[in-house]
């Protein structure tokens, strides 16, 4: 049973809270000073040109003279304009938006070729999409500091042991920001109306959809926030892109089927808000869609609200593994190996030019980050990174490892590859297992990779923990290799409980071939 | 003496507050947050690129055409469909390229049209050719890659102010602020130590997004990048300990927020439109070298502690 008395008190509550003092007009002036000027002011859209037909472009590379006397065309020596001509085995060719003056003077008088161009009719977003975006955007930080605040001031505790409701206090929360962000873009939708820059239509039901969600997800994400730190990098790092990507999603669906677009929950009423799709039925749909999820988000708030939810001990490990083992692939992989994809799409040039090194530096670094961040968690950092002082009997062990290591190097283990592209990808993945050509950046790898695995895994996840992740993000496509070298590190880090002799393993295997 | 135990307790506050901001799970996150989004996002692109590969869709070509075109069409992966009014079925939308030899028809925005049009021109021998996606050179990647992480550099202002900001808010919200300011340090130690902080934790965090960049496209000037991008970050979390006044117990954090990100993304637009290369957060997308705006960032945090410690000595 929720009480609206309730929620109407957390609503003034968190409105006085945090509309108070000197500064308490800040927010209101916020979004009047954006949100007017895109409802009032004449419409820009209307001033530029289709690419095709603007008056002014930028050009580089081998531009023809004949080109570069045309008015409008500016020259960019330095590289990075709109058209871009190259000349090839004699044959010139143009990249970018090519005006039809351009198109003449490049075919001269007998034009061997002549292009019809039949416009496709896309239907784009309006400036009103603007006002329910910059509604969002500007109550991030109130979103953030409602529930992490409370929080760090103590009082969400006070108001969870009173007489309120969980639900009445996400309720009040909600009807606060969510109000006020729906308030502000109705009125400059009036505004709007009232200068003849928008008419009348459907698209005022989804409008305050977007700020009602974006409080409604906001509050979902920062559920669990500690403090107001916290809660607004969450609420800055994820808010954008979902909008983002919602927005974008239903676009391009709705170009398939206006009612599909709409149905994608955040993006249709965002695309649905900017006019995009003519009829009820969509901004219908979308204010629908979007209802749904709202209700989504604050039921789920609601659970969440008093605490975390409590994980047993193995799920809590699982967790851990799949949180640590997923960020360090995802360092690793990325730059040590999407630059070979630039080949496969076509662009071999860059993905040969791309120095290998600069992928490993960085993946080395990542892996670094992650021990850093580990270190700061712990109440001894050099116990999370399992840095105790070795025996010497360690150290001796570490440097026979590092020779049979070595000696490994020569066996032929059967990799799951096929092909040289493949071939690429699995030496790269294993640059810790590929001395020669690594280089000096391949030392940093070392590091890196013995206290990550030997140190961080190990000290989290044990040593199986620690054997399979090294081959899940190091050896991918060379599982025996990768599952031999991680046993016998692994196995010497665990049995001299220090990560020294493991590294000096790894240090002594990847200088004997050198 | 007393210089000697200010400066001991500014190493260990910075240490503590740096320590603290990177025990906090959402904030870890969000620091690696746009650098896996971006850098995923390449990925990604990329494998689509690589899946939308040919086969290439239908093309209206009118009866009679030379075989030597159409074999080239096929060729190039494109599905020729003999059409007797190629330029009426394009413009009717049935096929969106079509010719009959010498005109091509083509609807706007079509993937495919630059290759479409390129073949017809190589069959005519005409002395050019419109091309789509010609391979980027690696002096090209460097400035789509400096591109990129200025970008993610705004991000990372963004954070700084909400350290700045959130990070003395919190801290007065939950009595830390107090009881340091009962240190017997002088105040302009606490902001200080907020402010190196701060700093120290963004400034490492856009150092990766630039090094993960430079393996994906290189970056070109990356030191200039990189102390542009640090000197950003750090000067917005001066501005939120500065601006923070009494945000907190006594004032709601949202408005200086709201105003501090207003002026950051701001002041990074004008720094584009009038090249203010020196100023901080201003020189993100004008570029130069990056010394200057890094050490007026330096002396911005000094000038923000002084004014923190001002407006906490009244409070």
């Amino acid at each position: 049973m929720i009480r609206s008395e309730r929620v109407a008190a957390v609503a003034r509550l968190d409105l006085r809270t945090e509309l108070k003092g000197r500064q308490g007009f800040l927010l209101p002036a916020i979004l009047a000073g954006l949100l007017l000027p895109v409802a009032a002011l004449p419409d820009l859209g209307e001033l530029v040109a289709p690419r095709e037909q603007r008056q002014h472009i930028t050009v580089y590379g081998d531009v023809p003279h004949a080109v570069l006397a045309l008015p409008g065309v500016s020259v960019r020596p330095e590289g990075g304009g709109q058209v871009r001509f190259e000349y090839r085995d004699g044959i010139l060719y143009v990249e970018g938006p090519i005006r039809p003056d351009v198109r003449a003077v490049l075919d001269g008088p007998d034009s061997p070729v002549t292009r019809v161009s039949v416009p496709r009719v896309i239907s784009l977003p309006q400036r009103t999409m603007l006002l329910g975006l910059l509604s969002a955007s500007v109550l991030t930080g109130a979103v953030s500091a409602s529930i992490g605040g409370e929080r760090s001031r103590r009082t969400l505790v006070i108001l969870l042991s009173a007489a309120v409701a969980r639900a009445e206090i996400v309720g009040g929360k909600f009807a606060a920001w969510g109000g006020l962000g729906a308030l502000a873009t109705l009125v400059a939708a009036a505004t709007a109306i009232a200068a003849g820059h928008a008419p009348f239509g459907w698209w005022l039901v989804p409008l305050p959809c977007v700020p009602l969600v974006t409080v409604a997800l906001g509050l979902w994400l920062v559920r669990n926030a500690t403090d107001v730190v916290g809660g607004t990098t969450t609420t800055l790092r994820v808010l954008p892109v979902v909008l983002a990507l919602g927005a974008i999603v239903a676009w391009v669906l709705g170009s398939v089927h206006p009612l599909l677009g709409a149905a994608v929950p955040v993006g249709g009423a965002v695309v649905a808000a900017g006019q995009t799709w003519p009829g009820a039925w969509p901004p219908l749909v979308a204010a629908a869609s979007t209802l749904a999820l709202i209700a989504a988000c604050l039921w789920g708030t609601v659970r969440d609200l008093e605490e975390a939810p409590d994980r047993d001990p193995l799920e809590r490990t699982l967790f851990l593994a799949a949180g640590l083992g997923s960020l360090a692939a995802l360092l690793w992989w990325i730059p040590v190996a999407v630059p070979l994809l630039w080949g496969v799409a076509g662009n071999q040039r860059l993905s040969d030019d791309l120095p290998p090194e600069n992928g490993i530096l960085a993946g080395a670094l990542g892996l670094l980050a992650i021990c850093v961040v580990r270190a700061a968690r712990a109440t001894g950092p050099r116990d999370a990174l399992l840095l105790a002082r070795p025996s010497l009997d360690g150290i001796a062990s570490g440097l026979a490892i590092g020779v049979v290591l070595a000696a490994l190097q020569l066996v032929p283990f059967p990799p799951l590859t096929d092909g040289p592209l493949m071939a690429s990808f699995s030496e790269r993945l294993g640059a810790a297992f590929h001395p020669t050509w690594a280089g000096f950046a391949g030392w940093l790898v070392v590091v890196a990779d013995e206290l990550f695995f030997r140190g961080v895994l190990l000290r989290s996840l044990g040593p199986l923990g620690s054997i399979l992740g090294y081959v899940i993000v190091r050896a991918p496509l060379d599982p025996l290799r990768g599952l031999l070298v991680g046993t016998l590190l692994t196995g010497t880090a665990h049995r001299t409980r220090s990560v020294w002799p493991a590294l000096v393993a790894h240090a002594v295997w990847f200088a004997l071939p050198m | 003496m007393r210089l000697y135990r200010a400066l001991r307790a500014l190493v260990v506050l910075t240490a503590s507050t740096a320590r603290r901001l990177l025990r906090e799970q959402l904030v870890v996150r969000s620091l690696i947050w746009p650098t896996l989004v971006a850098s995923l996002t390449l990925g990604l692109t990329l494998l689509v690129m690589i899946w939308l590969r040919p086969p290439w869709p239908e093309v209206a070509v009118a009866p009679g055409t030379d075989h030597v075109l159409v074999q080239a069409l096929e060729d190039e992966g494109f599905t020729t469909v003999e059409d007797p009014d190629p330029g009426g079925s394009v413009r009717s939308r049935r096929v969106e390229l079509g010719t009959d030899g010498r005109i091509v028809w083509i609807v706007d925005g079509h993937p495919h049209q630059s290759r479409f049009e390129s073949t017809v021109r190589a069959y005519r021998n005409a002395p050019w050719r419109p091309v789509r996606g010609l391979e980027v050179s690696i002096g090209e990647g460097a400035i789509y890659g400096r591109t990129v992480c200025r970008f993610l550099a705004l991000v990372f202002t963004l954070y700084g102010l909400v350290f700045g900001l959130g990070g003395v808010a919190r801290d007065r919200d939950d009595g830390t602020l107090e009881a340091e300011l009962a240190l017997p340090i002088p105040r302009v130690v606490v902001g200080l130590s907020r402010w190196l902080a701060s700093a120290l934790v963004l400034g490492p965090a856009y150092a990766l997004s630039i090094a993960v960049f430079g393996a994906l496209l290189t970056v070109a000037e990356p030191l200039d990048v990189l102390l542009h991008g640090a000197a950003s970050s750090a000067t917005a979390a001066a501005i939120g300990i500065a601006v923070v006044g009494t945000a907190g117990i006594k004032q709601g954090f949202a408005g200086p927020f709201a105003v501090g990100m207003t002026v950051a993304t701001g002041l990074a637009g004008a720094g584009a439109a009038l090249d203010l290369g020196w100023v901080p957060i201003a020189s993100l997308f004008a570029g130069g070298s990056g010394v200057p705006a890094m050490v007026l960032a330096g002396a911005v945090g000094v000038v923000a502690s002084l004014v923190f410690a001002l407006r906490a000595g009244r409070t």
